[in-house]
């Protein structure tokens, strides 16, 4: 049974609102059936923003605060976006992807930008989109995420 | 431990304590310029050491994974960004070898046009096309750049073969610098084959033939001054693969420093240094190709990591200040062009193979500027001008008309929120002029930012790359040019370092007292 891994960067309610929004954003489909957890999407993100600079990470971090209590400020939910249902967070995200506000365009964008990529980074995700992972050359992360685990 | 005297790649965990060395050419910087002087300069019989601020990563260690090698190799971890109207990300490579171990390896010569204008606006009459040919050609042969082959060039170039010539455009497979190239598509992430020729493959394993020794994990800091001569640079070495360790101290002293950091760090240590300040111009003129990418479904399967992901171009608009080329990405990175999420998302990915991106870039008119932040990164400030806007607007129109043309179902403009379903729709809903930040913009060649010219008044360094103020130093990389080139830099930016490098060696014999042909000097 491997340890949980000892995330460097994120506190576990950022992990949480992570969570939330990798699934939002990628949920299973018809052909593409792995889970974000399942996909160490979490893990992965953490592991990068160990290697980002601090202004991205704390921009990161930012975000995923924003993102967690818009819809109680904007008075769209009374629920913190990582405890409301798949279809209400996908309309939350919806409104600040389609928002004339840059901020919040913006700050989603941010936080796709790290977090769905992250997803597609597992080679199991990537394949079922048809894709060959490239040269059969040894993920670093996964190599991290054994060590780090005690896999 | 191994020995600091004897030619290699060196890591901070190879310098235990602080270090002086002696050389007789210093160079900063281990990418497309800096590599490129350093292998001719130790070709001709010099002493040189690289200080290269990266990681050094062996080619067989380079996965082909975009999300491991932005967060690894590249500067930020791909998270660098010029502020302003657009905010635009602009990635460059940190590690050893520099950008072009994660570019895709389009090669261009310096257009006929670009330089015609250097000669009329900026006095540059050294150059012509004749001139700088022989530079260019032995770049060439030594990288072996050549077309990208039938075999090679993917689905994506396909449609776009197919669309242009319905419409008429000229197009063509572009030239690249890859030996044995497989098609992996995964170039800017590093090739797993060592097909393409980046400096880690190339010329620093040659300078290394040649004698030289490159330290990575090593930043350059601060210059010494005696006179109008530099006579040693400070380096912080990241000691410990984890970079926990305290720094070392390396201090390289040497008979002549070239200074290859990219257009976006080079302003960041001149400024830093004080050198070139005069000129007024040490971080200005920053012009950086903003690009942009278009996707586009097909019901025909286009497999688009399937062959060279910037294979192909249309350089029909190349005089109008467009150039169009291959942008295909691997599905991570690729979604980004979507923007969808959720259900919409998931079935849009699950047609990826159906999914055709391509991208173009914009000979901007528009420049900006670079000063350093405290921490000592590159605080870059770009606004994209209504000409440029124009262009981007007329871009996204033109291969919108292209991908329809070959028969595309939907194509997803740059544009938040926005689908075209057919051309009727892309004329009606781009006929208002765009907004910078209604477009996602991203760039990939900084540059200018040191420009060379004959003023001292003017510009940062002379026509050789000599500083106008210090004596024995040179900038040798993309900030060195003038206006923007409208093509892929590399190729200019290596041809112009073996035209340096004559320059340094001549510098060098000149000086007599330390260098005598055929003898090294003792290292240190
Ligand atoms: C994704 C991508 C794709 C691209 N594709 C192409 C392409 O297909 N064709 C093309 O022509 N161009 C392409 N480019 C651009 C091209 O690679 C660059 O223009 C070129 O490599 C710049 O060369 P340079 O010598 O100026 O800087 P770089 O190659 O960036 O090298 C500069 C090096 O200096 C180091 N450095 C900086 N400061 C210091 C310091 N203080 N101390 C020590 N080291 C330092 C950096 O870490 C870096 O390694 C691409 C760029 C990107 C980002
Ligand atoms: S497309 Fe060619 S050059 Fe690019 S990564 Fe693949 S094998 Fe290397």
């Amino acid at each position: 049974m491997p340890h949980p891994y000892p995330y460097k960067v994120l506190s576990a309610s950022e992990v949480r609102v992570v969570h939330a929004l990798a699934e939002t954003c990628c949920p299973p489909g018809q052909i593409i059936k792995t889970t974000p957890a399942g996909a160490l999407v979490a893990e992965r993100v953490d592991w990068f923003l160990e290697a980002a600079p601090v202004e991205g990470r704390t921009a990161f971090r930012f975000a995923l605060l924003a993102l967690e209590w818009s819809p109680v400020f904007r008075l769209l939910a009374l629920s913190r976006f990582s405890r409301l249902p798949p279809e209400k967070r996908e309309v939350q995200l919806k409104s600040w992807s389609g928002s004339r506000v840059w901020l919040w365009r913006n700050l989603l964008k941010l936080l796709m930008a790290l977090v769905v990529p992250a997803y597609y980074a597992d080679d199991q995700v990537s394949g079922q989109t048809g894709f060959t992972p490239p040269g059969g050359r040894p993920s670093r992360f996964l190599a991290a995420w054994k060590e780090r685990t005690g896999s | 431990m191994k020995e600091l005297t004897s030619a290699g790649f060196f890591e901070g965990k190879d310098i235990s304590q602080d270090t002086r060395l002696r050389t007789e050419v210093c160079v900063i910087g281990s990418g497309a310029g800096g590599a490129v002087a350093a292998a001719e300069l130790a070709a001709l019989g010099h002493d040189v050491v690289v200080i290269e601020e990266g990681p050094y990563f062996p080619p067989e260690y380079l996965n082909g994974r975009d999300y491991e090698t932005m967060r690894d190799l590249y500067r930020e971890a791909g998270m660098t960004v010029a502020i302003g109207k657009p905010g635009i990300p602009v990635p460059a490579g940190k590690c050893v070898g520099g950008t072009t171990v994660i570019n895709s390896g389009t090669c261009f010569r310096l257009p006929a046009r670009t330089i015609e204008k250097w000669r009329r606006d900026h006095g540059l009459r050294d150059f012509s096309e004749e001139s700088l040919a022989p530079y260019f050609q032995k770049v060439e042969e030594k990288l072996g750049v050549s077309p990208v082959t039938p075999e090679t060039e993917g689905g994506v170039a396909r449609i776009i073969r197919r669309g242009a010539d319905k419409l008429g455009y000229s197009h063509h497979p572009l030239q690249r610098n890859a030996k044995g190239c497989e098609g992996r598509g995964t170039c800017a992430f590093g090739c797993t084959k060592s097909a393409k020729q980046s400096m880690l493959v190339s010329y620093l394993p040659e300078a290394i033939g040649h004698g030289a020794r490159i330290f990575a994990d090593s930043r350059a800091e601060r210059l010494l001054l005696s006179g109008n001569r530099v006579f040693a640079l400070e380096a912080r070495v990241k000691h410990g693969a984890d970079g926990h360790r305290p720094p070392r101290r390396l201090e390289v002293r040497a008979d002549a420093f070239i200074l290859a950091g990219g257009a976006m760090m080079t302003p960041v240590f001149l400024q830093k240094n004080r050198i070139g300040v005069r000129s007024g111009q040490v971080g200005k003129n920053l012009t950086i190709h903003p690009a942009s990418k278009l996707a586009a479904f097909f019901d025909e399967d286009v497999y688009g990591w399937k062959g060279v992901p910037q294979g192909y171009c249309i350089d029909h608009f190349r005089d109008e200040g467009l150039m169009f080329e291959g942008a295909f990405l691997p599905p991570g990175l690729g979604s980004m062009a979507l923007a969808s999420l959720g259900a919409e998302h998931k079935a849009q990915m699950e047609r990826y193979k159906n999914l055709a991106v391509f991208g173009f870039m914009v000979s901007d008119s528009s420049t900006g500027s670079i000063r350093p932040y405290r921490d000592g990164r590159a605080a870059i400030r770009y606004d994209v001008n209504a000409r440029d806007m124009d262009l981007f607007r007329r871009g996204i129109l033109i291969l919108t008309e292209v991908f329809f043309a070959a028969g595309a179902k939907e194509v997803y403009p740059p544009i938040h929120n926005m689908t075209f379903r057919s051309m009727d729709e892309a004329r009606s809903l781009l006929n208002h002029p765009l907004r910078p930040d209604d477009v996602e913009m991203l760039s990939f060649h900084p540059l200018g930012t040191a420009r060379m010219g004959l003023d001292p008044r003017s510009s940062v360094v002379d026509p050789q790359l000599k500083s106008h103020e210090v004596e024995n130093f040179y900038v040798v990389d993309g900030s060195i040019f003038p206006t923007s080139l409208g093509v892929n830099p590399q190729l200019t930016i290596m041809a112009f370092a073996t035209r340096a490098a004559e320059a340094v060696n001549t510098y060098l014999r000149q000086l007599g007292s330390v260098y005598k042909a055929g003898e090294k000097l003792a290292k240190s």
